[in-house]
């Protein structure tokens, strides 16, 4: 089973996104709430793909994926940014990419989700 | 010597002359008919309302005016022609030992004055010349200053919209993650949990529409904002520079602020949507500005370079993940101004940050910008400078095609 980590300050969102995901009986999932926590639960937890929000406040996005991309233990780990402020068919224009980071829009199906989690 | 004013190639003038006393309006007269070149037409009114009748029936090119008339006296015989009148040059005759008064009355809006007795037909001639002239460029400014003046509510107008793209983006930030938590909880409920209650699938798949459509209204909110599509051009940034510098530059006079440019020449054009790359260039330079209390310099410099050497002396920004070896043009702007605070660097582009809200900051400027270089595959990153102030550098790829 896929180890997934939900990286997005607001927990009320990472319970439900974590119910979704694994209610489809294929992924186990973590999520942490704090951005200041997330490099150590990374280690901790080893997952196999991180979702993270871009925005939160007090350490960005981009900033944990370039911790991440800095320690050699988890660089390899694929990162796929949640936003909330671009539209879903911006994101499908770009190839689902911007700036060179593969990004969802926030609020994306399940199903578009898990089919993007799925391509890793 | 020749006189200048007879070598010009003005056309014949129509003069009026207001003077009630005889000898004066003679000597005057007479003077100005020895000069047909100069003068090709003259009437001669004793009152302010006989001058103003004349000026209702013919188009003047200058009027010379007795201060004290039967119906007028001192400053307040100018006013009330130029308030018929405001484009026709005044110049005021004085009497001898008023020469406080002429300058009185060139405060109130004379072009210049005469004392009588004291100027021969030359400076006669001369002083009217000039006196049209004056007026002439004095009309030119005003309309100079109104172009600014659009130019300026041009800038409020895009600044404006400025606010509402970055709101757009704070709220639909806001808003929607919210609403993807009551998506996805629906979801679930619809999807894995079962329930006996008759009215439960409705109140699901209200919910469901609910959350769609607020979701839609943000999205619309943001394509008003319109700061999802760029159509680029391939611009030369040197150019670019200039322009959005032509609409500001006033406002570093005022401030007494040098603007220093150091543009390298035949630079690689780049791809870029001039009218977005112009609002981040403003953004960046009014920043600038507002660092600066008074009397600074900003120092705008254009080169070429290697996105290896950016990532080196730029300070740090989002382009880790490009080539070493990708050409760059990269603008600088750098200011002596009071610089950014070593813990708030990283902050500077969150919407919403700002350290100047009680001077009517909103902190979207440079989330704007940001958002703008994003959408251009471009970078910005902002570091100190060793002595004061700090440097703003806009990092863009150099076009394949040139
Ligand atoms: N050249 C500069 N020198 C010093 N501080 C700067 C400079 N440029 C930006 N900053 C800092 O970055 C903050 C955010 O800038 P930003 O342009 O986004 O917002 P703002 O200028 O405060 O408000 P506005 O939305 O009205 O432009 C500023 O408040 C200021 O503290
Ligand atoms: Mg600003």
């Amino acid at each position: 089973m896929k180890k997934i980590l939900l990286i997005d300050d607001e927990k009320s969102f990472t319970d439900m996104l974590k119910l979704n995901l694994e209610a489809t009986g294929k992924y186990e999932v973590f999520a942490v709430n704090s951005a200041t926590l997330a490099i150590q639960e990374i280690l901790k937890i080893q997952p196999d793909l991180i979702l993270l929000d871009v925005i939160m406040p007090d350490l960005e996005g981009p900033d944990i994926a370039i911790q991440i991309k800095d320690n050699s233990e988890i660089k390899n780990i694929p990162v796929i940014f949640l936003t909330a402020t671009v539209r879903a068919d911006e994101v499908v224009s770009q190839g689902g990419k911007i700036g060179g980071h593969e990004f969802i829009a926030k609020p994306s199906t399940i199903e578009k989700l898990s089919e993007i989690i799925d391509s890793h | 010597m020749t006189l200048s004013v007879e070598n010009n190639q003005q056309k014949p003038l129509t003069l009026l002359i207001a003077e009630d006393n005889p000898v004066d309006t003679r000597l005057l007269e007479s003077m100005l008919k020895n000069m047909a070149h100069i003068v090709k037409d003259l009437d001669t009114a004793g009152t302010v309302s006989e001058a103003l009748q004349f000026i209702g029936q013919k188009s003047y090119d200058a009027i010379i005016l007795d201060l004290n008339l039967p119906d007028s006296a001192g400053i307040d015989t100018v006013t009330q022609i130029s308030r018929i009148a405001p484009e026709l040059p005044i110049v005021v005759n004085t009497g001898a030992n008023e020469e406080e008064m002429g300058l009185k009355a060139v405060a109130a809006g004379a072009e210049d004055f005469l004392v009588k007795g004291m100027y021969t037909a030359y400076i006669l001639s001369k002083t009217i010349y000039y006196a049209i002239e004056r007026k002439r460029i004095e009309a030119e400014l005003k309309s100079a200053y109104t172009a600014l003046q659009e130019a300026q509510e041009h800038l409020i107008e895009a600044e404006k919209m400025k606010v509402v793209g970055g709101l757009a983006t704070g709220i639909a930030h806001e808003v929607k993650n919210p609403l993807s938590t009551i998506l996805y909880g629906v979801t679930y409920l619809s999807d894995h949990v079962k329930s006996d209650n008759k009215n439960f699938d409705t109140v699901v798949n209200n919910i469901r529409e609910a959350t769609q459509r607020a979701d839609n209204i943000i999205m619309d909110l943001l394509d008003f904002a319109a700061l999802k599509e760029v159509e680029t051009k391939l611009v030369n940034i040197n150019d670019l520079i200039d322009k959005s510098l032509s609409l500001i530059s006033f406002q570093f006079e005022k401030k007494l602020i040098k603007i220093k440019k150091e543009y390298t020449k035949n630079l690689p054009n780049i791809s870029v949507d001039s009218n977005r790359i112009d609002q981040v260039i403003l953004n960046v330079l009014l920043n600038a500005e507002h660092a600066i209390d008074k009397n600074g310099a900003i120092v705008i410099k254009t080169f070429a370079s290697t996105m290896a050497e950016a990532k080196n002396t730029c300070g740090t920004f989002d382009g880790r993940n490009t080539d070493n070896s990708q050409a760059v043009v990269i603008i600088q702007i750098q200011d002596d101004g009071c610089g950014i605070e070593a813990d708030k660097l990283k902050h500077i582009f969150e919407p919403f940050f700002t350290t100047k809200r009680a001077k009517g900051g909103v902190g979207l400027g440079l989330s704007v910008v940001k958002n703008i270089m994003d959408r251009h595959d471009a970078f910005i990153s902002a570091k100190n400078n060793d002595t004061t102030g700090a440097t703003i550098s806009l990092i863009f790829k150099a076009s394949e095609d040139q």
